[in-house]
């Protein structure tokens, strides 16, 4: 029998959540949380506009977010991140020390509230666990009817809740996803970056409710001269086999998670490292415009890291040392 | 007196605006001060591909920068074939507007200014006459009229040393027989007789004229080089990227397949050099662009790939070192000074071995020291004072990282996760 999973507010990203919080914290109005959010969402438009080279941003005039902030407002009260005081939304002891957490820890006191209070993370890592790929494909936007095709994988649940799931998940860092085809044929592949574990691991880990019982995910770890070779072997792949010829940066991204089922930002680090030095290979970092088939700003779901000018990395350009 | 007297240089060896004219006379952006061994490999390659012959070669960089290491390679490459015999060599900066027809104008006009045509003009209309044994163009007369003239001619004196009167005619004739010599269209070239047999000076002008197709003047030209003595021609097109990104998308097929038509209607006989950066690279290898790359892919048999400066230093310091050399008026105290060595390498990691950005730094590093009055410019000063000489602040994590980099000569033992938790940190 399928999990069932209800619908989830559609907050796709943390940040708006981070957002929403600090908001509160200052004792913004509903107006002043709503510019906010506005201004989040115009930010990370206008970063991906610059992520592709391209020039105007397709979604002009971002201002209303009413349905955004009702959805962060759901989401903070069902995690025990703010509570309703005097008609008054105020944050409570869990959201107060939500905010001081760094970035990292932030993800991960998250990742451990949003399982308790829903149990759509610990269903999808699970279920991702369970299958040998551990990876599941499934349609974008609902064609063809997306929920068929999920029930394979033992998860009952709609598109839209499983896009937001997917982006969550996705943010927490437990997997990461990409889409390939076209047209009726477009499928998101959604793949763990964690192995679960039952027991308490002696490294950091996230920790999940699921099954009235914690499980604990550690990111996937690989060597370095696996990734090395992973590397170069896929940009070989990407561009017949001619060193120094350029890949799309967001293509290599992709192919090199995927394979060794790691996280965007995992990759983007190590390439910065790698990019500095590197005994095996040479690799060059350049700017440019994505050409409109190769990636749309709206499915640029990380943005690459920047070159030292400030502008994104668009290609990467390798060569083997001698 | 520029006042670098002081460090023993006779002005700043670095330029303000590090951009490539080779016919300039300013050494520092001629590409006259080139050290080939920051180019070993690259210079070993484009030599093989330019005695093997190849129609097209491609130079290959990063960014969207005009990087004067790709221009400064394919300069010094042009100038190294000026030098071999029985051929032609010719530097074009490319403008984003041009297309094939518009370098191949430019490569006439090149061979028209440095009196290539008109030395073939000379040795053609000599043969001809020879050949024709026609009383109105005697070859004694022609002969004698050609030597006095002290090379290429705004007009030239037909009728006063011949019995010519009908130059059409004429012309119409030589181009008949040059049809029937080398195997050109005589359509093609029957203008250019006309002029060169006239007022050789107004010449160019004719090549904007709507009769005149420039791809077919060029590979008629070629041909008919190549019976009187000029069989090889080496071809630079500098910035070349720029028309690629200068035409529209839909426009690439129309644009690939005027440059087959250019390649193939010299091919054997010349080769074309062209500079690239990934944007334009990647415009070539969609489909609309097979027809250029079907004749010339971009495999690695047509490709030399120029990076950045290895952000460690070493090759920084070398090409630092020429610069120097070339304005060095005594013995220095060290190859680099006033700069001491370590801020040289510095300054090539700050600019992340963009070898344009590392000149115009090490120009500015050394104004900004001679204005300030200092007798050398030490890495410790540069760090105290990094904004008055990098133009920015220089925190404690670029230079742990510059550091770090400098000490890892050897295969180190680094770890991914290692990589990404020292990533983080700095990020923090």
């Amino acid at each position: 029998m399928p999990i069932r999973l209800l619908n989830l507010p559609v907050v796709r990203r943390i940040e708006y959540l981070d957002d929403f919080l600090k908001s509160i914290e200052q004792g913004c109005s509903r107006e002043e949380i709503e510019e906010v959010l506005a201004e989040r969402k115009r930010y990370f438009e206008r970063e991906k506009i610059l992520a592709v080279g391209r020039g105007n941003p397709y979604r002009k005039g971002i201002e209303r977010t009413s349905r955004l902030a009702g959805h962060c407002r759901k989401i903070s009260g069902e995690l025990g991140l703010v509570m309703e005081l005097e008609g008054e939304l105020t944050l409570t002891e869990k959201g107060e020390q939500y905010l001081i957490l760094d970035e990292y820890q932030r993800k991960l006191y998250f990742c451990e509230l949003f399982s308790r209070a829903y149990p759509h993370l610990g269903a999808l890592v699970n279920s991702l666990n369970n299958n040998l790929e551990k990876s599941i494909i499934v349609p974008m936007k609902n064609k063809p009817p997306f929920r068929p095709e999920i029930a394979r994988y033992g998860l009952e649940i709609g598109q839209v809740a499983f896009d937001t799931l997917r982006d969550i998940s996705t943010g927490i860092g437990v997997v990461n996803w990409f889409y390939s085809g076209s047209g009726v044929n477009r499928r998101q592949h959604v793949y763990l970056t964690c192995s679960v574990e039952d027991g308490k691991p002696n490294r950091e880990y996230y920790r999940m409710f699921w099954g009235r019982k914690y499980i604990y995910a550690l990111e996937n770890a690989v060597d370095l001269d696996v990734f090395r070779e992973n590397l170069w072997n896929t940009y070989l792949d990407l561009n017949d086999g001619i060193p120094g010829s350029p890949v799309f940066y967001s293509s290599l991204r992709e192919k090199v998670c995927y394979a060794l089922r790691i996280r965007d930002d995992q990759f983007d680090s190590v390439i910065t490292e790698l990019s500095d030095w590197d005994e095996d290979l040479r690799i060059a970092p350049s700017e440019g415009v994505l050409p409109r088939l190769q990636d749309s700003a709206s499915m640029l779901k990380s943005l690459p890291p920047k070159t030292d000018y400030g502008n994104y990395i668009v290609f990467l350009k390798i060569m083997r040392r001698d | 007196m520029s006042g670098y007297e002081r460090y023993l240089l006779s002005d700043n060896p670095f330029p303000e605006m590090a951009v490539i004219d080779p016919y300039g006379e300013d050494d520092r952006v001629n590409g006259c001060i080139f050290r080939e061994s920051i180019f070993e490999k690259e210079i070993e390659s484009l030599e093989a591909k330019t005695e093997r012959g190849l129609n097209l070669v491609y130079l290959s960089g990063i960014e969207h920068d005009k990087g004067i290491g790709k221009s400064a390679l394919l300069v010094f490459q042009w100038r190294r074939c000026v030098d071999i015999p029985n051929s032609t060599s010719i530097y074009i900066k490319c403008d984003e507007k041009d297309k094939p027809k518009d370098i191949c104008s430019k490569i006439i006009g090149v061979w028209h200014k440095e009196e290539v045509i008109w030395d073939v003009f000379k040795k053609c209309l000599i043969r001809y006459a020879e050949d024709k044994r026609d009383p109105l163009l005697a070859p004694d007369a022609v002969r004698f009229l050609l030597d006095s003239q002290v090379g290429m001619p705004d007009w030239l004196p037909l009728t006063l040393y011949t019995q010519v009167r009908d130059v059409e005619k004429l012309a119409e004739g030589l181009s008949r027989y040059l049809h029937d010599e080398c195997g050109v269209d005589s359509e093609n070239i029957v203008s250019l007789l006309e002029y060169y047999l006239t007022d050789p000076a107004d010449f160019p002008s004719s090549l904007n004229s709507r009769k005149i197709d420039p791809i077919n003047v060029f590979g008629d030209l070629v041909k008919v080089f190549g019976d009187h003595g000029y069989e090889r021609h080496y071809v630079f097109l500098d910035q070349f990227e720029d028309m690629i990104v200068g035409t529209q998308k839909r426009g690439i097929g129309r644009f690939c397949l005027a440059l087959k038509k250019v390649i193939l209607s010299a091919s054997g006989m010349v080769s074309f050099f062209v500079t690239l950066h990934p944007n334009s690279e990647m415009l070539l290898k969609i489909p609309d662009a097979r027809d250029l790359t079907g004749v010339a892919p971009l495999n690695m048999v047509h490709r030399v790939d120029v990076m950045v400066l290895d952000t460690r230093g070493d090759k920084a310091v070398t090409l630092a070192e020429e610069y120097f050399k070339h304005f060095r008026t005594g013995d220095p105290p060290y190859p680099t000074f006033p700069v001491e060595k370590e801020l040289v390498e510095l300054i090539c990691y700050l600019e992340r071995g963009n070898i344009r950005r590392f000149l115009q730094q090490m120009h500015h590093c050394l104004e900004h020291g001679l204005y300030s009055g200092l007798p050398e410019i030490t890495l410790e000063y540069a760090l105290e004072n990094s904004s008055e000489v990098f133009g920015r602040e220089v925190n404690k994590r670029v230079l742990e990282r510059f550091y770090g980099l400098k000490g890892r000569r050897q295969k180190s033992s680094r770890s991914m996760e290692g990589l990404i938790s020292k990533f983080k940190k700095e990020m923090e």
